[in-house]
């Protein structure tokens, strides 16, 4: 699937951007892509991506087959990072776990959603049945928006589920795409 | 091998390209550029559609008649035994609301059809149909496209999942040189499992080529700085 790569995407103010899977030679432009967020777009993330090590780990996971990472590249700029996640056996093998980062002067011109687009394709090749993305209401509400108009929808909010830097909690949206292998919606 | 298929067989016109083929035994020719008047005189071989979710695309003749009115549109037709049209391949220009034409007046043509019969299905036939249908003269001077909408495949008679059918497509289309491109057209976006393939003539420019890209997200060029 490899080969499929690299996509071209026009934003919706004309830059050009080519999506192509990470590799290990990332390391640095990706640690540079999330040191270059605010804190507040890094807090609830669950590892801390500024350490070499995350990034490597993450790097590692897709080397072994667990998950599918692609970057979104404007220039010689990473401007967006894309998670596929999977565990290879158990009961929650046929689902998909789904994490996005777009950097800030980059959201809202649709990279997420072509981002987004493409790894639901890389689920369908992979043969997974569920895709699962988790969003801090609040916080996320372009991305959860930007989900929903590519049929994911709301499963549950767990209430009170993270806390920001300044102690206060907030609600945690959980949603849900269903992935047919046949066409079946219409 | 009947008159009619032997004159076929001997029109002198170059670009009336034609491949002979033996499948199961049977004789099949497919054949490039039909006329009008040649079309007229095939039938269509009415297998009735198996599966509740499929209807071929065309089940009409005079769609295959309309189309190879134009110069320079191909329709490339498989005729098995009895003159019958056992598949079939329609190479034209976009209806004039497609957002294609912007990229310049007779520039870009669809692959608007690709069809095989359903008794005469995975038998390589459809490779076969397509690699005449793009060996058009005016090749290497035009953008061909193909749009794959899932709902129209026969995903229950191909046995298979509407991922399956399209990595076939892929399959088959790249061996014809066409590349896959993100687009932002609507009915192409509607499911993630829908197909959006282009083939870029190897004499079409560089600004052609980045219109063609703009065109693919909905953007119309910015004018150059003066």
């Amino acid at each position: 699937m490899h080969q499929r790569y690299p996509k071209e995407v026009v934003l919706t103010d004309g830059k050009e951007i080519v999506l192509r899977p990470v590799d290990r030679s990332d390391t640095e432009k990706l640690l540079s892509f999330y040191r270059r967020l605010s804190v507040q777009d890094r807090w609830f993330l669950k590892e801390d991506p500024c350490e070499t090590a995350v990034i490597q780990q993450w790097i590692d996971n897709q080397e072994s087959g667990k998950a599918f990472c692609i970057v979104a590249v404007h220039g010689e700029e990473i401007v967006a990072h894309a998670s596929l996640l999977w565990r290879t056996g158990g009961g929650r093998k046929h689902l998909g776990i789904l994490r996005i980062m777009v950097g800030e002067p980059f959201r809202n011109k649709r990279l997420g959603t072509w981002m987004v687009f493409d790894l639901i394709k890389r689920a369908m090749d992979l043969g997974l049945r569920k895709m699962r993305a988790d969003f801090v209401v609040g916080f996320e509400d372009l991305a959860i928006e930007a989900v929903r108009k590519l049929h994911f929808s709301r499963e549950c909010v767990i209430t009170d589920y993270v806390c920001d830097q300044e102690g206060r909690y907030h609600d945690c949206q959980i949603m849900i795409r269903d992935l047919h292998e046949e066409w079946g919606d219409f | 091998m009947g008159g009619f298929l032997r004159t076929l067989m001997e029109m002198p016109d170059r670009n009336r390209r034609m491949q002979e083929l033996s499948i199961q035994g049977k004789m099949v020719f497919v054949r490039a550029f039909l006329s009008a008047e040649e079309i007229a005189r095939l039938s269509f071989n009415e297998s009735m559609p198996k599966y509740a979710r499929y209807r071929p695309l065309i089940r009409d003749k005079e769609i295959l008649i309309k189309a190879a009115s134009d110069p320079d549109a191909n329709v490339t037709l498989a005729i098995g035994p009895d003159r019958e049209i056992i598949g079939m391949g329609i190479l034209q220009y976009p209806s004039l609301e497609e957002r294609w034409n912007q990229v310049g007046e007779r520039l870009v043509m669809e692959v608007s059809a690709l069809e095989v019969s359903g008794s005469w299905r995975s038998l390589g036939l459809s490779g076969h149909i397509l690699r005449l249908l793009v060996d058009h003269p005016l090749k290497e001077e035009r953008i061909f496209y193909m749009v794959g909408f899932s709902w129209t495949w026969d995903i229950d008679g191909k046995g298979t999942t509407a991922m399956g059918y399209r990595n076939m497509l892929i399959h088959i289309f790249s061996r014809e040189g066409f590349r896959m491109y993100q687009t932002n057209e609507p009915n192409v976006m509607l499911r993630p499992e829908n197909l959006f393939m282009a083939r870029i003539g190897a004499h079409i420019s560089e600004e052609v080529q980045k219109r063609f890209k703009w065109i693919r997200f909905g953007l119309e060029m910015p004018l150059p700085v003066p």
